[in-house]
């Protein structure tokens, strides 16, 4: 009697399809599975998380996640199985090979070791997955091997990812910390200069061109050319205070410091009202402010005009200070020609600059800074910080 | 001939009182009679040795020249203020004003502006620097005059959406017109209304139309 035909519908054939079908659904739903847990999980569950799915999809019954840096040796971030295994397991985390291995150890406590890198989008090795058996089992199919090498690959990238966003993050603080200290010691040299011109020198022309003309004034006649040559002299002295005073104010402006951020950008706007431009308060506040607070506005307030004088071609400009318990506000209005906020750098580079840095400054204070324009539609500055916690620097 | 006009001089910089008193040197009319370093020595002074005129800078130590101004104005109004500094703000003026000083000399003045000003004081009228007090009396007549200031606030986009508003078109007209969306054509309607100081959009239309922003348009208007 012959044994019959082989037929693709017999039970066993079945059987073996249902098999294969059955681990690559187990395949899929490994990294699938993870894929979804990748950006939910924190690193510390999401690493254990990794390690017990790997466990199971291998039937391997001790597991290890091991990553280390240039400048650390390595550590256990993650693991499952019993202790002295374990750390017998991870004596293997060195390895020259790249990819997954298959190693067996017979008479050890772990006789099937499974060891799958992790590696870095350059190449570099920086972790390892080492999965042990303490009885033996017959060994994964390629299939499964290549299926747990993609898993640490996700599982890699995740990491790399998150590195890299952390250190781009410390970067940001830093240079947050960086350009607030540039800020706060640029306004205090400035203060420090500011007084000493008043009190030094400032004060020495002021008794220069006093005393000379004191002297002009006892003088005995002088033949013309001599006289006329006292005059221009008187002048120079004259223009000597003046420009100091002018110094002075452009480097801290005591109205500032005596009467607080109303009145200062109010001075400012006298440079729009000599230059022709109307000048109206739609709302304001004389509320003294943190003085931190009152210079950074103040600065805004004065690289706004600045801009509206340079490139804005307005008539009129509106200004606003509103202060309330917990929050100061600062606007200023032009009905100039406006510019396209989404026009690149390099055309009007200083100007944007400046914007950036009278961002950094409210940012800085725990606020923010809105620019909104339009070519033919003015440009509208709003800058609003809050007055309870004092900047993000106190 | 009169007798001198008696002067307190007060402020922290030696320079600068050895220069005044310098500038004035070989007038008859005028006499230093005291010189302090700070707003409460003058007060002191004041009170001792009785001048005509106090001449204080702004910023000194222990007291300033404003609170020194006011105290003085309070106890010995008799004696009039002249404040000497650099600051030349207006809002430094209007609080010395405040503070009931008659007269405001910036450091860089000439002599025959200081000789002028004391001789004014003392004759019972004020003298106050000029530019400083121009600055201050245009603040003054532009807050007087906001409303005639917000007609002029307009941009230019916003003067073409009033045309618009005028000629009666909606938002969504007036957005496609200009080929912008309508709620932006909405948000530069309220924007124009706000700053003509109107109630709703066919008033903003009149006061544009009554103000020359707007041209009448011809056919539209028997």
């Amino acid at each position: 009697m012959q044994s019959p035909p082989p037929d693709p519908g017999s039970a066993l054939a079945i059987r073996s399809q249902y098999r294969q079908s059955q681990s690559r659904a187990a395949r899929l739903g490994l990294l699938l599975g993870t894929g979804h847990e990748l950006t939910r999980l924190p690193l510390a569950q999401l690493r254990q998380r990794v390690v017990q799915r790997a466990c199971a999809f291998v039937a391997m019954d001790h597991g290890l996640l091991l990553e280390w840096t240039p400048d650390q040796p390595a550590s256990a971030l993650a693991c499952h199985g019993s202790g002295e295994r374990l750390d017998w397991l991870a004596r293997l985390a060195d390895s020259p090979v790249p990819g997954p291995q298959w190693l067996e150890y017979p008479d050890s406590p772990l006789p099937q070791v499974l060891r799958v890198p992790l590696r870095a989008a350059d190449g570099t090795v920086f972790g390892v997955l080492l999965l042990g058996n303490s009885v033996v089992i017959s060994a994964p199919d390629n299939e499964d091997i290549e299926s747990l090498q993609l898993l640490t690959t996700l599982l890699a990238a995740h990491l790399e990812n998150h590195r890299l966003l952390e250190a781009l993050q410390a970067r940001e603080r830093t240079m947050s910390e960086l350009v607030h200290r540039l800020f706060t010691a640029q306004e205090d040299e400035r203060k420090r200069v500011a007084y000493d011109l008043h009190d030094g020198l400032a004060q020495n022309l002021a008794g220069l061109h006093q005393r000379l003309q004191g002297f002009a004034g006892r003088c005995p006649a002088l033949p013309p050319d001599l006289a006329n040559e006292l005059q221009t002299i008187l002048a120079l002295a004259q223009g000597c205070v003046g420009e100091g005073r002018q110094l002075i104010g452009g480097l801290r402006p005591h109205v500032l410091d005596d009467f607080g951020l109303y009145k200062a950008v109010d001075k400012e706007a006298d440079r729009l009202r000599e230059a022709g431009l109307t000048v109206d308060w739609v709302e304001h506040s004389s509320a003294r402010l943190p003085g931190n607070t009152e210079i950074a506005l103040f600065r805004i307030a004065q690289e706004g005009i600045n801009n509206i004088l340079k490139h804005a071609r307005a008539c009129h400009v509106s200004l606003g200070l509103s202060i309330s318990d917990d929050r100061a506000a600062l606007r200023v209005e032009d009905n100039g020609r406006g510019f396209a906020l989404e026009q690149p750098i390099e055309t009007n580079g200083t100007r944007h600059l400046g914007l950036a840095a009278m961002q950094e400054r409210a940012i800085l204070l725990g606020g923010q800074l809105t620019c909104l324009s339009e070519p033919g539609d003015g440009t509208r500055l709003l800058a609003s910080v809050p007055l309870t916690i004092h900047g993000a620097h106190p | 001939m009169t007798s001198p006009l008696r002067l307190l001089l007060a402020d922290d910089h030696e320079v600068t009182r050895a220069g005044f008193i310098a500038l004035l040197a070989g007038n008859a009319g005028f006499e230093v009679v005291g010189q302090a370093r700070d707003g409460q020595e003058a007060l002191d002074l004041c009170e001792r040795l009785q001048p005509d005129i106090a001449i204080l800078d702004i910023r000194m130590p222990v007291l300033n020249g404003l609170g020194a101004a006011r105290i003085l104005q309070q106890r010995q109004p008799g004696i009039k203020v002249v404040i000497f500094t650099m600051d030349d703000s207006p809002d430094h003026l209007e609080a010395a004003i405040g503070a009931g000083a008659v007269g405001y000399l910036l450091k860089d003045a000439s002599r025959d502006e200081v000789l002028d000003a004391l001789k004014r004081v003392a004759r019972g009228e004020e003298a106050l620097n000029s530019s400083v007090s121009a600055r201050l009396l245009r603040r003054m007549t532009e807050r007087g005059a906001s409303g005639a200031a917000q007609l002029q606030a307009l941009t230019a986009r916003e003067r073409q959406v009033l045309g618009l508003v005028a000629g009666g078109f909606s938002n969504r007209e007036i957005g496609e017109k200009l080929g912008i969306a309508p709620g932006t054509a909405k948000a530069h309607v309220e924007r124009v209304i706000g700053k003509l100081g109107a109630a709703d959009r066919t008033q903003a239309a009149v006061r544009g139309i009554a103000l020359g922003l707007v041209a009448q348009p011809a056919g539209q208007w028997p």
